[in-house]
């Protein structure tokens, strides 16, 4: 059975589809990681509400939940971290019918898709069609570029997308 | 209301509705024996699929999955019949399943509930204990997420054999010794994990998992083999070779 490698080491073999998939994926960790630790594409997550006898983040802090993942318990209202079960953020992938040699698309599947809207609707954006990404994130689609396709590839040329679809 | 919280009130009122026509029965005179016989002869999914308000519920839970497949066409050029078979194969793992979970269990509770002679409210109690919501919902919950982790098959297909995968997902007092071993074995290729857990790839850790295959890259989050190890350690599982 064959060995695995890392994507990264077969990186001058792939195709340019491929090497997109890489980067969706890349972005993909990227946006999970920012969202844990509190931040949106507009900056940090508004707060939970205090509101109630039991607010939810009181409720997700007992982490009593079904299918909670404690290992992200919030110690105050203003921990955001949109993870209770892990299943909206486990559920970004890379959306194949729509990611080619010019553009990658990243996407949730409708049921995780309406938790995240509902999360933007109270100031909660993971992103947005407006803006998909952070300022930081495209210093990287844009060093990503320079790196390593522009390395890979002899005629660079058009433009590139990355969709939030 | 969601597609399945509306389900799921529309599956006890089922159960009250149809015990009360059972009830009915009795009050109309029939016997023990005649009632049961009818029980007995019925197919019990028909019935409940009969029942209007029901079936209503039922189809539009399965609407999700037109959802599904409308967002799935997006992820992948893969042909209609192929989809259909994914969808078809995933309906009679889930929800068909879940209709004769139902039938059974109401089945099953009419006949044992009418030969003790219990109370209405008795049998609806023991339909409800033997499927409750909360088994309904992970149903459904595991349903969808195998359906998406059938995209991360997909993308595989475009992928090179040997490319490494990793188990992402979180490591806690709940995570099951399948999930801690998977998360553990660190990077393998789509073949090793078949080789691990029969259709591993798509079937992960089984209902409820918490857990996705992710394509390993330099920024891979939720993706802890220690930490796998070290609650592993603590709960005294072993993780074999």
């Amino acid at each position: 059975m064959a060995k695995a490698k890392p994507i990264d080491s077969m990186f001058n073999k792939l195709t340019t589809t491929q090497k997109m998939i890489k980067l969706g994926e890349e972005m993909i960790g990227m946006m999970i990681e920012r969202t844990q630790r509190g931040f949106g594409v507009e900056g940090v997550f508004k707060a939970y509400s205090r509101k109630g006898v039991k607010p939810y983040w009181k409720r997700k802090q007992e982490g009593n939940i079904k299918r909670q993942s404690t290992n992200h318990k919030p110690n105050s209202a203003r921990d955001v971290n949109l993870t209770l079960t892990s299943d909206m953020l486990s559920s970004l992938k890379v959306k194949l019918g729509r990611t080619n040699e010019d553009q990658v698309t990243i996407g949730m599947p409708p049921q995780e898709a309406i938790k995240a809207n509902a999360q933007e609707l109270q100031g909660r954006a993971i992103s947005t069609t407006k803006k998909p990404v952070t300022e930081m994130e495209e210093k990287f689609i844009a060093e990503f570029f320079d790196r390593e396709i522009k390395k890979a590839m002899k005629d660079a040329s058009g433009r590139t997308e990355i969709v939030i679809g | 209301m969601s597609e399945l919280v509306k389900f799921k009130k529309e599956y006890l009122l089922m159960v009250g509705r149809m015990t009360d026509q059972v009830f009915q029965l009795i009050k109309a005179g029939q016997s023990k024996d005649e009632i049961l016989d009818l029980l007995s002869k019925r197919d019990f999914k028909k019935v409940i699929l009969a029942d209007k308000e029901f079936k209503k519920a039922y189809n539009e839970l399965n609407g999700l999955y037109g959802k599904a497949l409308k967002n799935m066409d997006k992820f992948a050029d893969i042909s209609p019949n192929t989809l259909l078979a994914i969808t078809k194969m995933n309906q009679a793992q889930f929800f068909d399943k879940m209709a004769v979970d139902i039938a059974t269990s109401l089945k099953g509770n009419l006949t044992s509930g009418i030969l003790g002679g219990l109370s209405k409210s008795d049998i609806v109690n023991g339909v409800e204990a033997s499927l409750r919501p909360d088994q309904v919902d992970t149903l459904v919950t595991t349903a969808l997420s195998t359906y998406s982790a059938s995209i991360n098959s997909l993308m595989a297909d475009k992928l090179p054999k040997n490319v490494s995968y990793v188990y992402t997902g979180p490591i806690d007092k709940k995570t099951r010794p399948i999930c801690l071993k998977l998360m553990s074995s660190g990077q393998l290729t789509r073949d090793q994990i078949n080789g691990i857990v029969s259709n591993g790839f798509i079937e992960r850790g089984g209902y409820n998992c918490r857990h996705q295959w992710r394509l390993f890259t330099k920024q891979t989050q939720m993706f802890d083999p220690k930490g796998a190890k070290t609650e592993a350690k603590k709960r005294g599982i072993s993780l074999g070779g």
